[in-house]
């Protein structure tokens, strides 16, 4: 079984450098005028699989360098969801229904309004020559911020979000069922936190953008997590929202990915 | 190596240089000079790929660059702009592992590359601790050990002391000896090949 994913991990990925060099060498002449000898810019397979395990290294040293940040936005969030339920009283019924709309709309402020800045940061100090000047496509290096992100703010924010839903009353069941929407959730989450990031790196206001530009595409995963949580309150099979949440959060990786490679590439020029 | 014939740009309705063409061989240097403002960074970025739409065709090796090709051209080069792309919060050795995470270059490489940088004693020192030109030779080192065939550089010499001038004038002249090329920008008098003014 090991043996098996360590193949699929390892080989399947390795295909790319084909795909990138295939265009060229179907030219015929480029592929071999563009190598030349005494350096070694071209990527070897082996190389290339050692990029992309380490460029996830990359980034989580990378993020681990803003634990201010991630703290402060931990906090914020732990102190948001504090005083939303001094707010709403100590009526049990009302807490532990809105509990689960409070947590992920929560969540998606938090990530939303603390991940940009990041990458604004980044791109300040020069990253995004880098990430274009790299061996590797943008879409990696966005995939790799995605699972960063996702590591060491997400996995902290549902832990810190199922310690908080006892000041809802929550049941474990609830509380089980709202961690694995945001387990769940939480991929396609960030990565529109990186598209905001990407799409306002040079706009002054960014954070207005982000509202009006990324907030909308939050909504189905919002929709179908409230959903799961309403059927299964309602004593109902939540299977089918609960696969559409899944399929919506992967969509918007993969778009997160596709649009963002295009406009870091678009943002990297002028 | 790399040939640019007729290129102009323009920032807005500003021509910012027109009709320029130039030609760097293996083993060649051209220094990009011209007073501030005059597109210096622009004309750089212009030739990583970075600045659009410009007028004027590039070629590679003979090949005109297109967007097809242009990622694997920009696979063999070597950009230090003014952005240093040094992480601040980072202490040195935080840095290099962020670079061999980055490139995939081993850590001992690196680690040798700062020693002749003179930064191998400052390893568990703050990025933001480091003066200015502490930070560009940290930047630099990036010349020794990643092997590009094209080095493009935007005021290598700015905040280097003596001591970094030479150490910088080694790199280059080692790396026209391997026979790879390198454009800078520079204001001060280099030995370099060719000269453009813009």
């Amino acid at each position: 079984m090991f043996q098996h994913l360590k193949r699929f991990f390892y080989d399947v990925p390795n295909k790319l450098e084909d795909i990138w060099i295939a265009p060229l060498s179907a030219g015929g002449v480029i592929a071999r005028n563009f190598a030349p000898k005494p350096f070694r810019h071209r990527v070897s397979s082996s190389t290339m699989s050692g990029y992309r395990h380490n460029l996830l290294r990359r980034e989580i040293r990378n993020l681990y360098l803003y634990q201010g940040t991630l703290l402060a936005t931990l906090s914020f969030f732990a102190l948001a969801l504090f005083c939303m339920a001094l707010g709403l009283g100590p009526e049990e019924k009302i807490l532990r229904q809105s509990a689960p709309a409070i947590l992920w709309v929560l969540a998606i402020l938090t990530t939303l309004f603390s991940v940009p800045p990041l990458l604004k940061q980044e791109a300040h100090e020069g990253l995004l020559d880098e990430i274009l000047l790299h061996p590797l496509l943008p879409a990696f290096h966005i995939l790799s911020k995605i699972e960063a992100i996702c590591l060491l703010l997400g996995l902290p924010l549902i832990l810190l979000g199922v310690l908080m839903s006892l000041l809802f009353a929550m049941p474990l069941e609830d509380v089980m069922m709202v961690s694995s929407t945001l387990l769940v959730g939480f991929p396609g989450l960030s990565a529109l936190g990186i598209l905001g990031g990407i799409l306002t790196l040079h706009a002054r206001g960014g954070g207005l953008l982000i509202a009006l530009l990324i907030l909308p595409f939050t909504l189905p995963l919002l929709l179908f997590s409230l959903s799961v949580m309403e059927m299964t309150r309602l004593g109902l099979d939540s299977f089918a929202p609960f696969c559409l949440l899944i399929s919506t959060s992967l969509f918007l990786v993969i778009l997160s990915i596709g649009i963002g490679s295009w406009a870091l590439r678009c943002s990297g020029e002028g | 190596m790399l040939k640019g014939q007729n290129i102009s740009y323009k920032r807005g309705e500003n021509s910012l240089f027109s009709n320029l063409s130039f030609s760097v061989k293996e083993g060649e240097a051209l220094a990009v000079k011209g007073a501030n403002g005059s597109g210096k960074t622009t004309f750089l970025r212009l030739l990583i790929g970075l600045s659009h739409p410009f007028v004027g065709t590039l070629s590679w090796k003979g090949n005109p660059l297109t967007a097809k090709n242009l990622s694997f051209y920009q696979r063999s080069l070597l950009y230090v702009g003014h952005k240093l792309w040094l992480h601040p919060e980072a202490l040195i050795k935080d840095q290099v592992r962020l670079w061999h995470d980055f490139y995939g270059i081993s850590l001992a490489k690196i680690e040798q590359a700062l020693e002749m940088w003179g930064l191998s004693n400052r390893l568990t020192q703050k990025i933001s601790h480091l003066s200015q030109g502490q930070t560009k030779r940290l930047s630099l080192s990036r010349c020794h050990w990643l092997e590009r065939t094209l080095w493009i550089l935007d005021e290598p010499q700015a905040g280097l002391d003596q001591t970094g001038k030479t150490i910088l004038s080694l790199a280059l002249a080692q790396q026209l000896e391997k026979g790879g090329s390198v454009i800078l920008a520079t204001h001060e008098n280099v030995s370099a090949s060719k000269e453009i003014f813009l």
